[in-house]
């Protein structure tokens, strides 16, 4: 199993927002492998106090899928009956989920946007501008949010949700995905097929970097950095040192996340505090206005902060 | 709700350390296995006390060994520590139901320093806070859970550093001022412990008392470099100063003996502010050098880089190739060094942390490096800490042992300046009695891979030849506690172990804190 390969180095209990707030390591991915090596099992709540921003991979030194580590045993926690009211319900979503038949024409690079972004008419034209300015693209017309809930809370998905889910993006040349749990599960699930978070294509283009401001914090949606962090990261060094703009990174050059889950309702009180998180990436001061990647992360900062959140697509001055 | 037992994990049930090591040959110390008595009582009262004590399995597994993987054991209940009240309640309990305590940190020792066989496990993690910092006096308060690098990166939103730190930054403030703490500048500051100015300590009676060199004297000396065993820890106050990039430089020796040559005559001249000799085997060895400062940086291209007898990069490959090409018998070691350089100096000058060619955040940086390169389930680093006229041949001694044993290997070195008004805390530590204005210590590092395994007697064996060197010689030891704490007597010698014992026995009367780590 991954989590014995695990040496205990601590590195990880380093960056994990969890414990940076509450200071148990039980609730770390070195507890929790420690306690496994050990016991063979832990208490279900510690593993879900993780909020899945992925911080931890990039710094194992035994390259363990921290993870799929972490959603494996939630998995084992649901099937074990954790918290089954809720789980009925998010099961309920996800078996309610539409899957239109839509028609995916060849060579076309493939947009799946989150909910959040689908909905907002407005911002939704301002991504599908800019990424036409660069891809042949085709916007796939798809809720993913009951998958992305399900895969966060520990929900098998079933297998013909997956195959109706997947069908559509076998083929495509590139599927830009906009979800940063979702682009790790969907690298595992179509090893082949090549994928890119939105938020680093965005802010590759001159449209939007051109109007980053030194009193800018640009928040990077930490999940999708995470998961994408070698090719991700001389990017956005190269953002900071050509804008001079704020990121929202530690001194590992780690993303500090926001903490939004999309299943608040499973998470224990041990989950780390959004408001935390947003006082500790705005440390530093001097910021006049926060920049987000994701959509869910603009619903959630508007609300912890007085200073304006904008989505980085509206930078773009078109 | 308990996640259900889907597969074992690795360990064995009850790997405790007086069963696990036995048959291991010469000065292995096995700590004694506690049992239990008066565990319920003490236990009954710390809760009423409203502490609490987590003695499931999976919480208590967490610490089941160390950083260095050999030791096992397993603590019969685990507390988080909170403040220093709490800390207090716990160590008066215990003192009067004679309950071990073992603190930890970090958990990064490798000879099982922090490993509970059985009693109290106290993770003194839970106490990270940095309680305040005086930006003029530049000192800062921090807690003795505080890690470093979580310390490294509340100081900075004020521009501000710590002065020396361990290169892992997973150990904790409390941990390394009780045991050094050895930096790639201490050759310019000193050790970590000699950044503390005051201390808060909880006694192994439960007294909260704070220390320094005016209050509490005798406590403060003890404390220091004290192996755990006079006091916990609870806050520090430490020196720090005004955050710096780096500005480093290599160069490449074939020679240990002119290497540490350089290094010692660079630190006695204090022309560099990073000095460290980083070697694979004895075929590459690097000699790094960092400055704070542009005009420190120019003022030793000036006047030192003409003097040192090592050579920059393309100039050593030619050296190599040369030694090399006409031993084909030795292309796989050749093949092994170009590896592991590819592999490793990229990670020490990594672009994202580079600006304008100076590096940012170091310790981020080598905190990585050590642990993605040298990161085994296995940490066996054997040391020798001597004087700066017993230290060429300490290593080359030690060099001829890792040869003997291992066939990849690394040696890490770097000298500590001493000062003479903090003697009193040397006594006893890694500090070697007869050194004076600067201590030398050399790391002994076998690469180990999953692919070649060596048992535990086997590296035990290589521990014991490197120690064995340092009785020889007169030297002292980084790690000379917990497993190879026989080596202390024979090393330091049998008048001022017996001192530190008497010591000991007057602030611990039960012996419960941190037992078998020294005495």
């Amino acid at each position: 199993m991954p989590y014995n390969r695990c040496h205990g180095c601590g590195l990880c209990t380093l960056v994990c927002p969890a414990w940076q707030q509450h200071g148990d390591v039980r609730e770390t991915p070195k507890g929790l492998a420690r306690a496994l090596q050990y016991d063979g099992k832990v208490i279900a709540e510690q593993a879900f106090a993780c909020v899945l921003c992925g911080a931890c991979e990039p710094v194992c030194p035994q390259q363990i899928d921290l993870i799929a580590f972490m959603t494996n045993l939630r998995r084992r926690a649901v099937r074990a009956g954790y918290r089954p009211e809720i789980i009925k319900q998010l099961r309920h979503d996800l078996a309610a989920t539409q899957f239109p038949q839509q028609e995916i024409q060849p060579d076309k690079t493939l947009f799946l946007p989150s909910d959040p972004l689908r909905r907002d008419e407005f911002r939704m034209r301002k991504v599908t501008s800019l990424l036409s300015t660069q891809f042949d693209l085709q916007v796939l017309d798809q809720e993913i949010g009951a998958v992305s809930a399900a895969l966060e809370a520990g929900i098998d998905v079933p297998l013909t949700v997956l195959n109706y889910f997947l069908a559509p993006l076998r083929d495509a040349p590139l599927v830009i995905v906009d979800d940063g749990l979702l682009l790790d599960h969907l690298r595992i699930w179509l090893p082949q097929q090549k994928f890119s978070g939105l938020g680093i294509i965005l802010s590759k283009l001159r449209q939007i970097h051109a109007w980053l401001k030194p009193t800018d914090l640009y928040v990077i949606e930490s999940r999708a950095f995470h998961n994408q962090y070698r090719q991700a990261l001389p990017h956005y060094h190269q953002l900071q040192q050509r804008t001079e703009c704020k990121l929202n990174w530690d001194l590992q050059r780690l993303a500090i996340p926001t903490a939004r889950t999309f299943t608040p309702q499973v998470h224990t009180g041990h989950s780390p505090d959004p408001l935390t998180q947003l006082r500790w990436m705005l440390r530093f001061g001097d910021v006049a206005r926060i920049v987000v990647e994701d959509m869910h992360d603009h619903a959630l900062l508007s609300t912890l902060t007085q200073k304006p959140v904008i989505y980085v697509a509206e930078l773009a001055q078109i | 709700m308990e996640i259900p037992v889907i597969e074992k994990g690795q360990l064995p049930p009850c790997p405790v350390a007086a069963d696990a090591l036995q048959g291991i040959p010469r000065q292995q110390t096995n700590a004694g296995l506690w049992h239990g008595e008066n565990w319920r009582s003490f236990v009954g009262e710390l809760q009423a006390a409203g502490i609490e004590v987590r003695e499931d399995r999976g919480s208590r597994g967490i610490y089941v060994t160390d950083a260095g993987g050999l030791a096992h054991g397993l603590p019969h209940g685990v507390m988080l520590a909170q403040d220093a009240q709490q800390v207090a309640m716990l160590m008066m309990k215990a003192q009067h139901y004679r309950i071990p305590v073992t603190t930890r940190g970090g958990g990064l020792t490798t000879e099982g320093e922090a490993v509970a066989y059985g009693g109290m496990l106290l993770d003194m993690t839970g106490m990270c806070h940095l309680l305040s910092v005086d930006k003029k006096a530049l000192t800062a308060r921090v807690q003795g859970g505080m890690l470093w690098h979580r310390l490294a990166e509340l100081l900075r939103i004020d521009g501000l550093d710590y002065i020396s730190a361990p290169l892992n930054l997973a150990s904790s403030v409390g941990g390394t001022l009780g045991v050094g703490g050895i930096d790639v500048n201490s050759a310019r500051y000193g050790c970590s412990a000699d950044q503390a100015l005051a201390l808060q300590v909880v006694t192994p009676t439960g007294d909260i008392v704070e220390c320094s060199d005016d209050q509490n004297v005798e406590l403060f000396q003890r404390v220091l470099l004290g192996y755990g065993q006079f006091g916990i820890i609870t806050e520090a106050t430490l020196k720090i100063r005004n955050y710096t990039p780096m500005r480093m430089h290599y160069f490449f020796y074939h020679s240990l003996r002119a290497a540490i040559d350089d290094l010692m005559m660079l630190d006695q001249r204090g022309v560099c502010d990073y000095t460290g000799i980083l070697t694979l085997m004895d075929k590459a060895i690097t000699l790094l050098v960092g400055f704070d400062t542009p005009e420190r940086e120019q003022d030793f291209r000036h006047i030192m880089i003409s003097r040192l007898r090592g050579c920059r990069e393309k100039k050593f490959a030619l050296r190599l190739l040369g030694y090399y090409l006409p031993r084909p018998w030795r292309w796989r070691q050749l093949r092994f060094l170009l590896r592991w350089k590819q592999a490793l100096f990229p990670d020490l000058l990594p672009a994202h942390h580079m600006q304008k060619g100076v590096l940012h955040d170091r310790s981020a940086v080598f905190s990585r490096a050590v642990w993605k390169h040298w990161g085994h389930k296995h940490m066996v680093i054997p040391d020798l800490a001597a004087s700066k006229e017993k230290f060429i041949t300490a290593v080359e001694r030690g060099n001829a042992v890792c040869k003997k044993y291992f066939p990849y290997y690394t040696l890490y070195c770097v000298g500590i300046k001493l000062r003479p008004e903090h003697q009193p805390h040397y006594e006893l530590s890694a500090i070697p009695p007869d050194a004076t204005g600067w201590s030398y210590g050399c790391e002994f590092e076998p690469i180990l891979d999953d692919e070649r395994h060596y048992s535990r007697d086997y590296l035990q064996s290589f521990k014991n030849a490197i120690y064995d060197i340092g009785v020889d010689m007169g030297t002292s030891y980084y790690r000379f506690g917990g497993m190879m704490k026989a080596y202390i007597r024979r090393a330091l010698g049998d008048a001022v172990v017996d001192k530190h014992l008497a010591w000991k026995r007057a602030a611990d009367p039960a012996m419960i804190l941190n037992r078998d780590v020294i005495f």
